[in-house]
């Protein structure tokens, strides 16, 4: 045979075989004769290619093997064991192979009782005698109802070891889970179990090294049972030992920490990851994404995706903070960690979700909603009578203490209140009567101011939930207004009475802002804005004095302002607004930031460093930083800043996401669908699906939350294009900007009105 | 680093711990999973990080390497297995679709035939001949392939589709 070229062949095989089939072997015939060596060669080779689809498709497998196999191999590896007995236990079938060695199906047969046990059998090198020894003495230490129990072991002769364990008939967790079809509640007992299970073994000082799904069954009795203590480790066994130093090689990659990945010595924080991993897994039914990692070898867990398939936010910073790539942020142990589940489950507040006092004391209401209504209610009371009270007094020098007293009682009841759900008439009724009461004792009283300061906030409280369109609402704007104006004009009165000047002028402000923020709502935006900047300007003189760190009441007064000229398209003048409340958030973190250091310092000098808390913004401020971060990214989107846009709405997600205030929800949807938006520019069609379904499970969760409020359902309802898009692997790009309205952005950046009953 | 030192360490250090890791998780009993040669190369590399000798050697080329050891230890496997068969060649190593799909037509690959099938192909042409030890041995995608034989992953598609057809030919001749 002539040389051929193969090049020559390879080259004619790929150039013919991009053309049709029916046109290959015309396309062969332009390029050599018919018959020619290579004609026949390369016509071969096309006739085979269309034949050879699945032909070495997937790289190759390795498979399991069935029980006869694994029969073969235990009797080529070992000594041929079945039949024989050990002990009173005679070995019947292989089960199959553990890390080291066979395992046998084995029955007593001393005749005192029937029991069938698992035998591990290893005959071995001394390495793996040295792991398999370790693996029964920590197997002996651990005698725990969801640990497989080690029964006995020993010796056959010098190099083959053996112990008896009892036998665990059952299905993996994640099997178990699917099968039964279990709910969210049933999924996290079962997790919480593994977690005390796991907690026990840490008190052992043992490290199981390799919490996964295939090592955790459920046997028929529905008993969790932990296996394969193979790679555990002992928590003091540091020193550089040849032997657990090889077995802490072996991992598995979808289930791994960071630093068992790049294999330092085995802690508890591993166990607590895989643990995370491992919820994730059992809530989502989904196997732990990966993602190729350039310092380790095998594909490292991809965190953020894998957080993306629990859809409960509270679940999802348990996962994260189980999962978190500083050691030192995950909880401290096994127990912490089943601790913050089983709050969840008790609607406590979960650990991971920060501890602001709202969420606190908000998973409280959820937890005894009825305990909640009665409790105000009577609080109420305790109001009222003690304005009496009071009044008896007549104490006109403590007009500050009353006020806070007072004021705060019903600001604090109804902020409460405001939180449960269908509570709007309710609420509504409830201010009705305190204003009332409150109105009647401030005639009685005559010129008490601290009376005063109360019937205005009451008065104000009661605008809002009368008709001011951000907030949850009975729909009526002119008894709104109405009663804004009463308030304004009773803070206006008392003024020059007032000593808190700045609170004064802040009270009104606030009047006159919400009066502002409806007109422009009803439609008359220029005389809205008009209204905030009078605002400003007065407030301009009011702080001319005060320090910018110390001007944070301000800030929401500048948001408010830039967001309507944002409306007004002047984009520049919201920017300098915007600057200007950064500048006073900025100056107040600054001189936080001094003064925790120096307060620091002298904790330190007097030796109470451990008792040192660090000072914080104010929580109050939370929603108008919240808001800022959002408008400073809206502002960004619109002026074409994206990456800024994108950065903010991050900001807002990851500090301010968790608010379950019904404020931050709404903000998170817009957010979410403003990410969407961002992802479409970059014609990533996939990223904006999944934020659009983000910003339909926020409006979800509130229209389960309040489902009378029909502005909430509507943006909750799932559309006939929403669902398409949904249901699509490549959702059209159009209907995904239709839907997310993109092109008319503001659309998604205005706070929604929330009344159903208003007109306009 | 040169290529002999290299080679010398690997056949010395790196095929025996290959062998013993495959072996582990070939006889590791774990129900409905199958184990990914991928993982077997890094978990070998893993293993060896620490030797001193390696720390400098490029990753790509010890996947290379790597994935001729995996090769030969798979085809070693399906020696001995069809050699414990008494004859009966059925491979331990099948491909993933036979478990889907009919098992009697082309899904069964049987190894030792491939294997000897790609010693012809290398005389033709090495590139093939390592584009399919890396794709179907090792489990690499045509990007990380590109990467390790530093050549297009053009090339790699062509190459590919060039030597399964012709291997998928001389298979079923």
């Amino acid at each position: 045979m002539a040389k051929i070229d193969f090049d020559h062949i390879e080259d004619l095989f790929i150039l013919c075989l991009e053309q049709p089939l029916k046109r290959q072997l015309v396309c062969l015939k332009q390029h050599c004769e018919e018959g020619d060596e290579v004609y026949e060669e390369v016509k071969s080779l096309l006739a085979a290619h269309a034949r050879s689809n699945t032909f070495l498709s997937e790289p190759i497998q390795i498979e399991t093997f069935s029980t006869a196999q694994k029969n073969k191999i235990c009797r080529k590896r070992q000594m041929d064991y079945l039949g024989k007995t050990i002990g009173v236990y005679q070995l019947d079938e292989i089960l199959g192979h553990g890390g080291m060695g066979c395992v046998y199906l084995a029955h007593r047969i001393d005749g005192e009782y029937e029991q069938d046990v698992a035998i591990k059998i290893v005959e071995s090198s001394t390495l793996e005698t040295q792991l398999f020894k370790r693996e029964r003495q920590i197997l002996a230490q651990l005698n725990h109802p969801n640990i497989v129990t080690l029964l006995d072991g020993g010796t056959l002769n010098s190099n083959i070891h053996y112990f008896i364990m009892e036998l665990v008939e059952g299905v993996s967790i994640d099997e178990y889970i699917q099968t039964n079809k279990l709910d969210t509640r049933q999924t996290l007992e079962l997790i919480i179990k593994l977690g005390l299970v796991i907690q026990e073994a840490h008190r052992h000082g043992i490290i199981h090294c390799d919490i996964k799904p295939a090592n955790i069954l459920i046997t028929d009795k529905g008993t969790l049972k932990l296996l394969d203590f193979g790679i555990a480790q002992h928590l003091n066994n540091n020193e550089a030992n040849e032997e657990t130093a090889e077995q802490s090689f072996a991992l598995t990659p979808e289930y791994s920490s960071p630093s068992r990945h790049r294999q330092y010595t085995p802690v508890i924080g591993d166990d607590i990851f895989s643990l995370g991993i491992l919820l994730s897994h059992a809530l989502s039914g989904q196997v732990p994404d990966t993602s190729i990692s350039k310092h380790t070898p095998f594909p490292e867990p991809n965190i953020n995706k894998i957080s993306t398939h629990i859809d409960d936010y509270e679940l999802r910073q348990v996962f994260l903070k189980a999962t978190h790539e500083d050691e030192q942020q995950r909880y401290a142990s096994a127990q912490s960690f089943v601790s913050d589940l089983q709050n969840y489950l008790d609607h406590r507040a979960v650990n991971a979700v920060s501890n602001r006092s709202l969420y606190v004391l908000q998973k409280h209401i959820r937890r005894n909603p009825q305990y909640w209504i009665i409790a105000s209610i009577m609080l109420f009371v305790i109001v009222i009578s003690g304005s009496f009270w009071l009044n008896q007094l007549q104490i006109e020098t403590e007009t500050k203490q009353i006020r806070t007293l007072t004021q705060g009682m019903i600001d604090d009841l109804d902020n409460t209140l405001e939180e449960l759900p269908q509570t709007t008439t309710i609420r509504q009724k409830l201010i009705e009567v305190a204003n009332s009461r409150i109105s009647q004792l401030s005639l009685k009283t005559g010129n008490n101011v601290a009376i005063q300061i109360m019937h205005a906030g009451t008065l104000s409280r009661l605008a809002e939930v009368t008709g001011h369109p951000y907030a949850l609402n009975q729909g009526d704007v002119e008894g709104a207004l109405n009663y804004y104006r009463q308030a304004l004009a009773i803070y206006r009165s008392v003024l020059d009475k007032r000593e808190d000047t700045i609170n004064a002028e802040i009270d009104i402000a606030h009047i006159q802002r919400k009066i502002a923020e409806i007109t422009a709502y009803e439609g008359n935006l220029r005389e809205g804005l008009k209204g905030m900047i009078d605002i400003r300007l007065r407030l301009d003189q009011v702080f001319k004095n005060i320090p910018l760190e110390k001007q944070l009441p301000r800030v929401m007064f500048y948001i408010v302002e830039a967001h309507g000229y944002f409306h007004m398209s002047d984009l520049n003048y919201s920017d300098g607004l915007l600057q200007k409340a950064w500048a006073i958030v900025q100056a107040h973190e600054e001189s936080n930031s001094i003064a925790n250091a120096a307060a620091k310092r002298k904790a330190k000098e007097a030796g109470e460093e451990a008792d040192f808390q660090e000072k914080e913004i104010d929580p109050i401020y939370n929603l108008p930083i919240a808001f800022l971060h959002e408008e400073t990214g809206h502002l960004a989107f619109l002026k074409g800043q994206y990456d800024t846009a994108e950065h903010q709405y991050f900001t807002v997600l990851n500090k301010y996401g968790g608010d379950d205030l019904w404020k931050n929800k709404r903000r998170v949807a817009r957010v979410h669908n403003g990410l969407a938006c961002l992802a479409m520019r970059d014609n990533n069609t996939i990223a904006a699906k999944m934020y659009l379904e983000q910003r339909i499970n926020a409006y979800k969760k509130l229209s389960e939350k309040y489902p009378t409020v029909k502005y909430l359902k509507d943006k909750a309802t799932v559309s006939k294009e929403i669902k398409q898009i949904i249901k699509s692997e490549q959702p059209d790009p159009e209907m995904l900007n239709r839907v997310l309205s993109c092109d008319n952005p503001l659309k998604f950046m205005i706070p929604p009105l929330t009344t159903g009953k208003k007109s306009k | 680093m040169p290529a002999p030192a290299f080679h010398a360490i690997f056949s010395a250090t790196v095929y025996p711990e290959l062998k013993r890791i495959a072996a582990r998780h070939i006889y590791r009993n774990h129900r409905n999973q199958t184990l990914c040669p991928t993982a077997l190369v890094n978990e070998a590399y893993l293993k060896l990080y620490k030797h001193k000798n390696l720390e400098a050697i490029d990753h790509s080329h010890f996947m290379a390497l790597s994935s001729r050891c995996i090769r030969q230890v798979l085809v070693d496997y399906a020696r001995e297995r069809g050699a414990q068969k008494r004859g009966n060649n059925q491979p331990l190593l099948t491909l993933k679709e036979e478990l889907v799909s009919e098992p009697n037509e082309q899904n069964n690959v049987d190894l030792i035939l491939l294997d000897s099938l790609m010693h012809k192909l290398k005389e033709r042409d090495p590139t093939q001949e390592q584009v399919v030890e890396l794709r179907f041995f090792a489990g690499m995608k045509n990007t990380e392939i590109a990467d390790t034989l530093n050549i297009s992953v053009a090339t790699v598609k062509r190459k590919w589709v060039m030597a399964k057809t012709w291997l998928f030919r001389e298979m079923n001749q």
